[in-house]
């Protein structure tokens, strides 16, 4: 689900930056990451890896991209050792942005997403991981790789410890895919901006939020009968109040039904749990053997032995137990019996 | 794309714990010598209603659900019963913090619909609440399952 919703939604974010480069562009920035990436560059791989087709495209399409054919025009794998250097003017830059895109307007927008959150001394090294972990992914991964740009972290706990967790939990989020769902032994989502999208903090995390919320709207959309065609958050969002509403209403209405069905519950319950039960039982185990209409006091006994065994499947194991003693007591009214039921919910036991 | 937390789980019983856990409540109604006497149907209808909504919290999972332990405190408390609960792992005052920078006016309205239509909707956030709204679409929909049936076992044939 990940990998398709990337690219559905990549899709649509490049349909409003510039539409011309949006293919083209996608491995553009994969391999323009290690422009910046010192200390885990491997010439071998990388320099393969460009094509100088790329380039022209990137000078014409993106004007703010104009600082790239710069830094590539040494080629090869020793130029790279300037890279760092020369990025860190922009790293100055970037840290009055703090996590904004970089300084001057030249920044366009694959040096302005590759800034990391906060700190201006954070930002080589920032670009470094992300570079590296790009370059490294290349092969395995799924193309929506190639679109992250930063690398933002989230916490569910205050922003202030963001900062100092950063280094070591990008190094973690490196080391290991960076694909997987869960966040790595922390607490953290790792979110990767898109191309074309603010990397701020504030509207990342907006991302991941509606993201979250999308994803249980589908959920729920299941759910709701005859909710397939519906898209929209708003009108979903009726569907699913009404519809709870009505289920609502379905139980009180059906418990009005059942106070003047029976006013006395006493004698019924017991068919009633057989009958149930069996009912239940017949779709789960057909191979009952037992005549659901049988004769009440007949069959009990019958029940409780042949059913017992299959409870094993249930959830919770003391069902057996609470089932045998409702029928062996024949469903008396004996309140030590009836303390003894449900014990995962003991300390509740004694509201009703 | 952000990666995910934990993958949302949405389990409920089956419905013989549902049923059990009905049948239970309503013989400890019968149990009430108030119960039986036939003038106050509508004092019936609402602890038979209650009875239910109770039983299915119960069964549904107890206190390991947001919604069911909203719903058990506040039946505890008509019931005037002091309850006490395990510790949860997360406090709700964490999320509370972070509301004010949830809001999407759009959809918040809808939220808040829902949160007065979930029980315990009022202290989650509103992924948390979508969550817990399919959880206790399930739960009703088996509660209203058991309920059919027993109805339809009762009625004089």
């Amino acid at each position: 689900m990940g990998g398709e919703s990337n690219e559905g939604e990549m899709g649509l974010n490049h349909g409003d930056d510039q539409s011309g480069i949006s293919r083209v562009g996608m491995p553009l920035y994969a391999k323009s990451d290690p422009f910046f990436s010192s200390a885990d560059w491997d010439p071998a791989v990388s320099v393969g890896g460009f094509s100088s087709s790329h380039y022209p495209s990137m000078g014409m399409d993106n004007p703010g991209m104009s600082c790239f054919p710069h830094y590539h025009q040494p080629g090869s794998g020793s130029g790279y050792h300037d890279m760092p250097a020369s990025l860190l003017p922009f790293g100055d830059c970037g840290g009055g942005g703090g996590g904004h895109f970089l300084g001057s307007d030249k920044k366009g927008e694959s040096v302005g997403r590759l800034v990391i959150a906060g700190d201006g001394h954070q930002v080589s090294d920032d670009v470094v991981l992300g570079g590296s972990s790009n370059r490294k992914r290349r092969q395995p991964e799924a193309e929506s790789q190639w679109n992250k740009k930063a690398v933002e972290e989230f916490q569910e706990e205050p922003q202030s410890q963001k900062k100092q967790k950063n280094d070591q939990s990008k190094e973690k989020m490196n080391k290991e895919s960076s694909q997987s769902e869960e966040a790595p032994k922390e607490n953290y989502i790792h979110m990767r901006a898109r191309r074309g999208q603010a990397t701020n903090s504030h509207s990342l995390a907006e991302r991941v939020r509606r993201e979250k919320i999308s994803e249980r709207m589908r959920l729920l959309q299941e759910l709701v009968p005859g909710c397939n065609k519906i898209t929209g958050k708003a009108v979903m969002l009726d569907e699913i109040i009404n519809y709870v509403q009505s289920l609502q209403q379905q139980v009180e209405f059906l418990s009005m039904k059942l106070s003047t069905v029976n006013p006395e519950l006493n004698i019924d319950i017991d068919r009633i749990l057989a009958k149930d039960l069996l009912q239940s039982r017949d779709r789960n185990t057909p191979t009952l053997g037992l005549n659901p209409f049988a004769r009440f006091q007949g069959t009990i006994p019958n029940i409780s032995t042949t059913t017992a065994p299959q409870y094993n499947s249930l959830p919770q194991t003391t069902l057996e137990s609470e089932l045998q003693s409702l029928y062996q007591m024949g469903f008396v009214s004996n309140p030590s019996t009836m303390s003894s039921f449900s014990p995962n919910n003991g300390p509740l036991k004694p509201e009703l | 794309m952000a990666s995910a937390d934990k993958p949302i789980n949405t389990d409920v019983p089956e419905k013989d714990v549902f049923t059990l856990h009905f049948l239970q409540s309503l013989s400890n109604l019968r149990r009430q010598n108030t119960f039986n006497s036939p003038e106050k149907t509508n004092d019936r209808v609402k602890k038979i209603k209650k009875a239910a909504y109770v039983s299915m919290a119960r069964a549904a999972g107890g206190t390991n659900r947001l919604w069911s332990r909203a719903l058990l405190r506040r039946a505890a408390k008509e019931n005037s019963k002091v309850v006490r609960f395990p510790r949860r792992k997360k406090r709700v005052t964490c999320l509370r913090r972070r509301r004010s920078n949830r809001r999407d006016p759009v959809e918040e309205e809808e939220a808040e619909r829902l949160r007065n239509l979930v029980p315990g909707g009022g202290g989650m956030e509103t992924s948390k609440l979508m969550e817990e709204t399919a959880h206790y679409i399930k739960c009703l929909s088996m509660q209203v399952k058991v309920m059919q049936c027993l109805v339809d076992g009762l009625a004089p044939k």
